[in-house]
């Protein structure tokens, strides 16, 4: 048979200067430091450290901080909490997706509670929980109950595009249910699981210290944030800040890895692939691997 | 028992598509189904892969046996390469590699189908149905975006499945059903009558 080759243009983007490449890549840096500028002339306008500290006073606070294992200790109790209230949202939305999606009266049960959980703002949830629970258990709990919603519709309306013309083929070619899973159902839903999984981390850590902050429960970083405030520290509050914003970009750039890679394992070989109408496009362009074949 | 449908009455939204409509297949060779578009053709295909249940009456497929289908959209899983797509079918690399090389296709197996033109995807979705083992072959519109040469290369692919299979071929062009065909069925009204040509 003719073998004809009509051209992709595959690669064609690709390779191109390493200099432009680096740049390109370290864009962040002069962003950065613009920023810090802009911060440095506020400051000097305000002149009222207590108002608004100097970028140089809360790097020295930032220094001392990290040298105590206090400081530490803070961090790794505010992870572990939000990243268990995060993970349990992630894991009971997504069986919850699965199980509305199959059975509408669960759906009609699940969705008003949903759509409560959604419209009630945090801060309701928090109090109402300090009453209920420990401290600690309040940042799991509100933590979740900010994940959940999220996952849920996300998954859910992933599973209900799923492409059925797909689903026919498989069926037609006796394709079995654990590969119509593997190469079909998952790869359909992941790129939705991956929106509302990086939009839920972001979340879960906003919810999570502001839950930290009114619940003050010991070794957190909201805790910290809160005494910050009550002794007019203004230095330690942005410190503690930026060591949160700091945190929660990392576990979002980690996230974003993770899924890639698991991404590969239902896409045979290793490709991401996330179509472009999918609501995680924007995600994809963002890690700077848009629409590649592998 | 033979392939086909006895009797069959379906209907979507109150609209009949098919009432009590019979089509015997015979045992082996093309046969030919045309006509107008929205007359039911493709319905009638979907009834006999089983893709859809008729309201009343009887769908007979091949005995122990699996249909194979050329949809008129390619239905290739966008995620998976070209080979990868029918090697998920047939299961078998060096079957997946020779049918590859067979659709002059060995250098473009590892293109995912975005990459791919669309002749290119309609090759790999007929390789697909034809390197797949089935008691009978279903195909809607198959050469859709394939040119003069190709559809002569893969009349000869259909002719060779036919020898060992019914197989069903819907298309709206009458000189491909003419060239294909062993029976040649006419399509006409709503709902679907056939009237054999040949």
């Amino acid at each position: 048979m003719t073998d004809r080759n009509l051209g992709s243009g595959k690669n064609s983007h690709k390779n191109g200067n390493p200099v432009q490449t680096l740049l390109k890549r370290l864009y962040w840096v002069p962003v950065t430091i613009f920023w810090i500028l802009v911060w440095q002339i506020l400051y000097m306008v305000i002149r009222k450290d207590l108002l608004l500290a100097s970028p140089l006073s809360v790097l020295l606070s930032l220094i001392r901080l990290a040298s105590t294992a206090e400081f530490w200790m803070d961090c790794l109790f505010s992870l572990i909490r939000i990243q268990t209230g995060y993970l349990s949202g992630v894991l009971i939305g997504t069986l919850l997706a699965v199980l509305t999606v199959r059975f509408k009266w669960i759906h009609r049960f699940v969705y008003p509670v949903i759509s409560a959980i959604r419209s009630t703002p945090v801060a309701s949830f928090i109090i109402l929980a300090l009453v209920w629970m420990s401290n600690d258990k309040v940042v799991i709990f509100i933590v979740l109950l900010m994940v959940l919603p999220i996952v849920w519709t996300n998954v859910a309306e992933g599973i209900l595009k799923t492409d059925t013309q797909l689903l026919e083929m498989a069926k037609v070619f006796r394709i079995s249910r654990g590969q119509t899973l593997r190469y079909i159902r998952i790869p359909s839903v992941l790129p939705f699981f991956v929106t509302s999984a990086t939009t839920g981390l972001g979340l879960a850590w906003k919810a999570g210290i502001a839950a930290e902050v009114l619940s003050t429960p010991s070794f957190s970083l909201g805790t910290k944030l809160y005494e910050a405030k009550i002794y007019l520290e203004t230095p330690d509050l942005l410190a503690f800040t930026i060591v949160i914003m700091i945190i929660s970009l990392l576990l979002e750039k980690l996230l974003v890895f993770i899924l890639k890679k698991s991404g590969g394992y239902f896409r045979k070989h290793g490709r991401y692939g996330i179509p472009d109408n999918s609501p995680s496009s924007d995600m994809n362009s963002r890690s700077g691997k848009e629409g590649t074949g592998k | 028992m033979s392939i086909g449908a006895e009797h069959v009455y379906l209907s979507y939204d109150n609209i009949p598509v098919l009432e009590d409509f019979t089509i015997k297949l015979p045992e082996k060779g093309i046969i030919g189904l045309f006509g107008p578009s929205g007359c039911g053709k493709t319905t009638l295909l979907h009834l006999l892969a089983g893709l859809i249940l008729p309201d009343s009456g009887r769908v007979n497929g091949p005995d122990r046996e699996n249909t194979a289908v050329v949809f008129q959209e390619d239905r290739l899983i966008p995620w998976m390469t070209a080979s990868d797509n029918i090697d998920l079918i047939v299961k078998d690399r060096a079957v997946t590699d020779a049918w590859m090389e067979r659709i002059g296709m060995k250098d473009q197996k590892n293109r995912y189908p975005h990459e791919l033109s669309g002749g290119m995807k309609r090759r790999v979705a007929l390789a697909r149905a034809l390197a797949f083992h089935s008691g009978l072959l279903l195909l809607d519109e198959p050469f859709n975006g394939l040119d003069e040469d190709l559809k002569h290369q893969f009349y000869d692919l259909i002719k060779k499945a036919s020898e060992e299979r019914p197989v069903l071929l819907v298309c709206h062009d009458w000189d491909e059903i003419d060239l294909l065909s062993d029976q040649i069925f006419k399509a006409v009204g709503t709902p679907l009558q056939t009237e054999r040509v040949r």
